[in-house]
């Protein structure tokens, strides 16, 4: 078996006007196959069903190799935010996207990769099992987590997505594990039910920061909108260090929520938050404000 | 339409006593007919070669339609997830769901497995023209719908003061301008209790507010069920179900039908009795009560049961029993849907899994089939999943093969809940039933029941054109090993003809065509003075009790896509 690596350059021919489910489009699905195959996957093109080709100019090698962690899918074009369910299920691979993506992308995932260079829509990773997904630009609301009526730790389970810039409200609703860190700022209800994981926020998160979390572990090292008053605070620490990133400043500990009841932790930064904390940091005796 | 041929059936029908014999059917303008009239060389020939024919099946008991299922739909959207299957237009239309799906799918999946008729259970009579519209909604089967009377205040005013022609006037008058077409009873005087903050009843005790108790309830409905001569009995979902050792209220209620029992026929039909079969005084202790139902049933005539019967799996419970649903809904702990209907009745919807490893769900399994496969007289007994309650309908066939298979049953005995067993009877038995006894019990009793056994359930001359076909030649397999034979061919029928139309071929849809909506109108016999009499008590009544107007509330048969609308004639 060869141990090449293989290139699928897909380019939308022309902007879509309706959503495109591109669910099929993965590398383990197009393991093994002739490119005339792969130009004939079914896909729908809002409510039509129709193929590859007819909506891409497809670029790719005769014949694929069976292992699907030596394919790549790149896909570009404008207009790709119209595209959902992108590595839908996706068990291993890489899908590399040029611009932005619609949402559902990586949704129910578990091995390979999706990085995209441009934005992302809603439902990123929801319910993801693994693989790790990279987004050089923003990212939409529901990342990471589970779908509407679903029991709360039906979220992300395991993997990791990284987000450059900043990202929507409801980051890792009702996830169970893995990892999601965003760089720059979150609206609101990050770790809205969470039940276990790690969500770090490196810029401003919103209000309601930790609703109902049952476990896991949540830090923010921006602003928060305030701490629910379901919360405990537990202690003072020096710096909090998670996933290789290390946050040299003091950090309050809190642990909650206590409504459902829970055991989260959430760690926020004391310098931005003065205001939001001070009347809670004289609940614990030893402390002493920087 | 043209005239339809089918050529080498196996044919099974069991109201005209055939037990299996290769026959040819003839169809014409919605109607079997003799074969030999359809010779024009127009007519299309389906060669079966040998495979299974039946009439078209009929489910008695299954939720489909009004506004439980769509609060459903509404409180559930994970049912839904990835379950959307494209259209195929112009033949099928898109669907969606698994234990609330939308009104396409309700339809398409009845008729892949071949049924023709269902019945939707409950519902009150406030929301029946929501219910209607979603009936009409459903494509290809023929459908009816029950309408709820044990808690509605004007028929309790009138039980209370022992005007029992007036109630049956009034009961009569409901089922005419609701389109309905039976009496239902659930967990009677139970929701007039409710909304007054009061926990569900037994059989003897008094309903808040009234002079009554549940016993007088079923009694007063059925005697006026009876009199107005409804070619349904009262349909009856028994006191305290879903509580442990509520079995003794069943045997009870199941007595009951001798009572009042005017005609040469059952006059009490009990609902979904695994919910209601519990022994034991706790959950810790539950055992199945089903050997003792069955045993009533063998003796009691009046009476006839479904089963309730429970298929592990992702279930929504949706009940007029709004009690027990609180009750559900605190063991369940996720959500819940509550609402009260304006005098009439009060409803829940929980949803509920049901698992094997379970000592609860394994005991709920059990009790369904024992009572099935100990009672003597099948004309009596009815499969049913109460769907959404206990399963989807779509799992009939794994009930098929439980009851026509003992290896098949064996297989699961092995993966259920193992101490629950000892509690069950379930192990000991051997019956095995054939598939004539099945086409008894899916076919030709259910359509007795309903009182449509004239044109519905068989395949004899002037029924209407309802047929499945199915790919499987009883002369070759033995279902009772095979039993994986017996989940595949039921699944998806080979050929459906409803009313004349081929709608399955090859276990797909081919086309989407509506069916009819049956109802009942009791009220046209009812002598001219007592109807004037009743319409001036009624309308004074009305104006006090209900926040729409009389003129709003009674729905006109043009409402009604395809309605078959069928008056009685006599009144005692
Ligand atoms: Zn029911």
């Amino acid at each position: 078996m060869s141990q090449e690596k293989a290139s699928i350059y897909a380019k939308l021919k022309a902007k879509p006007s309706v959503p495109i489910d591109l669910r099929s489009l993965k590398p383990d699905r197009v393991a093994g196959l002739k490119s005339s195959d792969i130009k004939n996957i079914k896909i729908m093109e809002g409510g039509r069903e129709t193929v590859v080709e007819e909506i891409f100019e497809v670029e790719s090698p005769a014949a694929l190799p069976q292992n699907p962690e030596n394919i790549e899918i790149i896909i570009s074009g404008d207009g790709a935010s119209k595209i959902r369910y992108l590595g839908y299920k996706m068990n291993g691979g890489r899908i590399v996207v040029e611009g932005n993506i619609g949402p559902l992308a990586g949704y129910k995932m578990s091995r390979g990769s999706i990085v995209i260079k441009g934005s992302a829509g809603n439902w990123l990773g929801a319910r993801m099992k693994g693989g790790s997904i990279e987004v050089f630009g923003d990212a939409g609301s529901f990342i990471g987590a589970k779908l509407p009526g679903e029991k709360f730790s039906k979220g992300m389970k395991d993997g990791t997505i990284t987000i450059h810039g900043s990202a929507g409200s409801y980051i890792g609703l009702g996830m169970g594990g893995g990892t999601i860190i965003v760089e720059k700022s979150a609206g609101n209800m990050v770790g809205g039910y969470m039940a276990g994981g790690l969500i770090i926020v490196q810029g401003d998160c919103g209000d309601f920061i930790g609703a109902r979390m049952s476990g896991g572990r949540i830090i923010a090292v921006g602003r928060v909108g305030g701490i629910l008053p379901s919360f405990y605070i537990d202690s003072v620490v020096g710096e909090v260090r998670a996933r290789g990133r290390i946050f040299k400043k003091p950090f309050a500990l809190f642990v909650g929520d206590v409504l459902t009841p829970g055991r989260g932790t959430i760690a926020v930064s004391l310098e931005e938050n003065k205001t939001v904390l001070q009347p809670l940091l004289k609940l614990i005796e030893e402390v002493k404000v920087p | 339409m043209v005239d339809i041929i089918i050529k080498n059936g196996f044919v099974i029908d069991p109201l005209n006593n055939v037990k299996g014999e290769l026959m040819d059917v003839g169809i014409r303008n919605e109607k079997i007919v003799d074969p030999s009239e359809v010779r024009d060389p127009g007519s299309i020939v389906i060669d079966a070669g040998g495979r299974l024919v039946l009439a078209g099946g009929i489910d008695i008991h299954s939720h489909i339609a009004g506004p439980k299922v769509n609060i459903g739909r509404l409180m559930r959207p994970e049912d839904h997830y990835l379950t959307n299957i494209p259209s195929k237009l112009p033949f099928r239309r898109a669907m969606t769901g698994r234990t609330v799906p939308n009104v396409f799918a309700i339809g398409y999946k009845y008729a892949l497995m071949g049924y023709t008729l269902v019945a939707e259970p409950a519902c009150t009579p406030l929301k029946m023209r929501h219910a209607h519209d979603e009936l009409n909604a459903i494509p290809i089967i023929d459908k009816m719908v029950f309408v709820l009377v044990d808690s509605n205040w004007l028929a309790l005013d009138l039980m209370s003061e022992k005007q029992k022609d007036m109630l049956k006037t009034y009961l009569a008058w409901l089922l005419y301008s609701t389109k309905a077409y039976a009496l239902k009873l659930v967990d009677p005087g139970s929701d007039a209790a409710w909304m007054m903050g009061r926990p569900s009843l037994d059989l003897n005790d008094q309903v808040p507010g009234y002079n009554l108790t549940p016993r007088d309830i079923i009694q007063l409905t059925g005697e006026a069920n009876e009199a107005l001569n409804l070619p349904h009995s009262i349909h009856v979902h028994c006191n305290r179900l879903g509580f442990p050792g509520n079995y003794i209220t069943t045997l009870n209620t199941m007595k009951l039908g001798k009572d009042f029992a005017l005609r040469n026929r059952n006059s009490i039909h009990i609902t979904h009795v695994q919910f209601t079969g519990y022994g034991g005084d706790s959950w810790a202790t539950l055992e199945s009560g089903g050997e003792a139902i069955a045993n009533e049933l063998n003796v009691n005539p009046y009476v006839t049961l479904d089963l309730g019967q429970v298929t592990f799996g992702e279930a929504t419970t949706m009940t007029a029993d709004a009690p027990f649903e609180f009750v559900l809904y605190h063991l369940t702990r996720w959500k819940w849907a509550s609402a009260d209907v304006e005098n009439e009745t009060a409803s829940g919807i929980v949803p509920y899994r049901y698992r094997k490893r379970s000592y609860v769900n394994t005991v709920q399994w059990a009790i369904g089939l024992e009572v099935l496969l100990l009672s003597k007289d099948l004309w009596r007994v009815f499969i049913t999943t109460d769907h959404p309650n206990a399963g989807v309908f779509t799992d009939y066939p794994k009930i098929y093969a439980w009851i026509m298979s003992r290896r098949y049953r064996e297989e699961t005995l092995k993966e259920v809940n193992q101490s629950a067993l000892r509690r069950c009877v379930l192990p000991s038995i051997d019956r095995e039933l054939t598939l004539y006894e099945l086409a008894i019990i899916t076919r030709s009793a259910p359509a007795k029941l309903l009182g449509l056994e004239k044109e519905k359930g068989h395949l004899g001359i002037g029924a209407s054109a309802d047929i499945a076909i199915y790919d499987i030649d009883p002369r070759a397999v033995d279902l009772s090993r095979d039993y994986e034979r017996i989940l595949k061919t039921f699944s998806r029928a080979w050929c459906v003809i409803k009313g004349g139309e081929i709608v399955v071929k090859d276990g797909e849809i081919v086309q989407t065509i509506y069916g009819r909506t049956y109802s009942v109108d009791p009220y046209t016999a009812i002598p001219d003075d007592l109807r004037r009499e009743f319409e001036v008590y009624l309308k004074d009544r009305f104006r006090q009790y209900y926040t729409v107007s009389l003129n709003n509330f009674i729905i006109r048969g043009h409402e009604i896509k395809k309605l078959n609308e069928i008056r009685l004639k006599s009144w005692k």
